[in-house]
């Protein structure tokens, strides 16, 4: 009896922990792979619940859920997809990381007030180039995107 | 320091007298208040004091009230602001509406009138009750239930009383009024007409963004110029009383400084203020509407970056952007954001 008790408790446990939301966390590999793999399933509602907002697009700052709704809707509207979540690169934010998305002072300063430091860019390749993914902290099984930019030239 | 501190005081006075802050006092679904750079989820009972803005989602609205028992609806996807200006009748508190739908029925006022204002126009009231339809082409619509009302944009004036609207596009004078009589008017449908319209074209729609960007430019610098004027006035004043000072005293240098420099600060604040307005404004029409534009174009050209009609749209983006840079940000500090 006093077993199951255990057991019930440590699987309570164990959902609660999964279910958390942080900003702070350091998205895995694991976490990463994840969140591709939910990007190209064209879940909207789903990446827009995982969008950090306000969040970077390029150097535009979205301030408001119904637009960063409207974009990952649009996106999947038009068919865009990653390649495949085998090959992408994680690097962790550094000062130098804002410049990627611009450089003026509104994007600097979203990187200074938005942006937490266990963030990491993940670079990967998608139609036309290559793109790059703010990610940071988690929810469930995922990390919160905080900015997307590309493609790179 | 003395004179430092009277001129600071009588501010500060004039911000208790005439500022109008609400307070939220019903929310339906998620509604976030942005105030001070913060961004936080808000309820009843929250308190909105100047330049902070309610923002509510496709499911929800707010309701908010004044001190004078004005109450002011903020409908779904809406982006409401409380801002300040300082006019030839004193401090005035703007009730701005950057995109979506807000209503005012608005009480008996203390202190100065409110004006309601969107990126297009602003509108002096007298006892109404009114709804501004602030479109996503930067377009405004506005409906009067009672009362009156002045719609002023580009320099034209048109007078609004019961049951009586008007559109106002971007860069451009009030149009012809008309009669809400029989008419039913619907802000989802006209919203979607002007944002259609303007992404038919977007290169062009974006150049009369840019010109809209342009007018808070202009306003800024005939403020910046009215600033330099004064300063030029005040330092050649302030070299006179250090000569009064020399020759005739301390005592007589104050009577100087009270007479001829003092009124000349006192007008350095009324201007900063209104810097500020004209550059708050121009960042609220930057992120919500040219930068929903961006994101259309964004998306719809992701697969075919290399499109003509992309590349021209960049090239107009990257400018508008570059004068942003130059004309709005060295006015802004990282709380705006």
């Amino acid at each position: 009896m006093r077993k199951i008790t255990i057991a019930l408790v440590s699987m309570m446990i164990l959902i609660a922990l999964s279910s958390c939301t942080t900003m702070k966390a350091v998205p895995n590999d694991r976490a990463v792979k994840r969140f591709i793999n939910l990007y190209n399933t064209g879940d909207t509602e789903k990446m827009t619940v995982m969008t950090s907002i306000p969040m970077l697009i390029d150097g535009e700052i979205v301030a408001r859920t119904s637009d960063a709704n409207f974009f990952w809707t649009r996106l999947a509207e038009a068919g865009f997809k990653f390649d495949g979540s085998e090959y992408y690169t994680i690097e962790p934010v550094t000062d130098k990381s804002s410049l990627i998305f611009g450089d003026t002072m509104e994007v600097a300063t979203f990187f200074d007030k938005y942006v937490p430091s266990t963030a990491v860019l993940v670079r990967l390749s998608g139609p036309g180039g290559d793109f790059i993914l703010l990610l940071s902290g988690r929810k469930g099984r995922y990390p919160f995107i905080f900015g997307f930019t590309g493609p790179l030239s | 320091m003395k004179h430092i501190l009277i001129i600071s005081f009588l501010t500060i006075i004039s911000v208790a007298v005439f500022a109008q802050d609400a307070d939220l006092v019903f929310v339906d679904g998620w509604v976030d208040i942005k105030s001070a750079g913060d961004t936080f989820e808000a309820f009843p009972g929250d308190s909105l004091k100047a330049g902070d803005s309610v923002i509510t989602g496709e499911d929800s609205y707010a309701e908010l009230e004044q001190k004078d028992l004005s109450s002011i609806t903020v409908k779904p996807d809406s982006i409401f602001t409380i801002r300040e200006i300082e006019t030839d009748r004193g401090k005035e508190t703007v009730l701005a509406t950057t995109v979506g739908s807000v209503s005012f029925k608005f009480g008996k006022l203390f202190g100065t009138e409110p004006r309601v204002a969107t990126p297009s126009m602003v509108a002096g009231i007298r006892g109404t009750e009114l709804t501004v339809y602030a479109g996503e082409d930067g377009s405004t619509l506005i409906t009067v239930n009672s009362g009156l009302v002045s719609v002023e944009s580009e320099g034209s004036t048109v007078d609004l009383a019961k049951d009586e609207g008007v559109e106002v596009r971007p860069g451009e004078a009030p149009g012809e009024k008309f009669s809400l009589l029989g008419r039913e008017m619907d802000f989802a449908s006209w919203n979607k007409e002007k944002y259609e319209s303007l992404i038919a074209d977007p290169i062009e729609g974006l150049d009369r963004l840019g010109n809209q960007l342009d007018g808070f430019v202009g306003k800024i610098d005939e403020l910046e110029l009215f600033r330099a004027k004064n300063k030029e006035k005040k330092d050649i004043l302030l070299e006179e009383m250090e000569k009064i000072k020399e020759s005739s005293g301390q005592e007589k240098a104050n009577v100087f400084f009270k007479e001829n420099i003092e009124a000349l600060a006192l007008l350095e604040a009324p201007s900063y203020l209104n810097i500020r307005y004209h550059t708050l404004s121009a960042l609220s029409f930057r992120r919500y509407i040219l930068g929903k534009l961006y994101l259309e174009m964004k998306s719809k050209y992701i697969m075919d970056v290399q499109n003509h009609e992309y590349l021209d749209f960049l090239s107009s983006y990257n400018r508008i952007m570059n004068n942003f840079e130059i004309d709005i940000v060295p006015y802004m500090n990282p709380r705006d954001l």
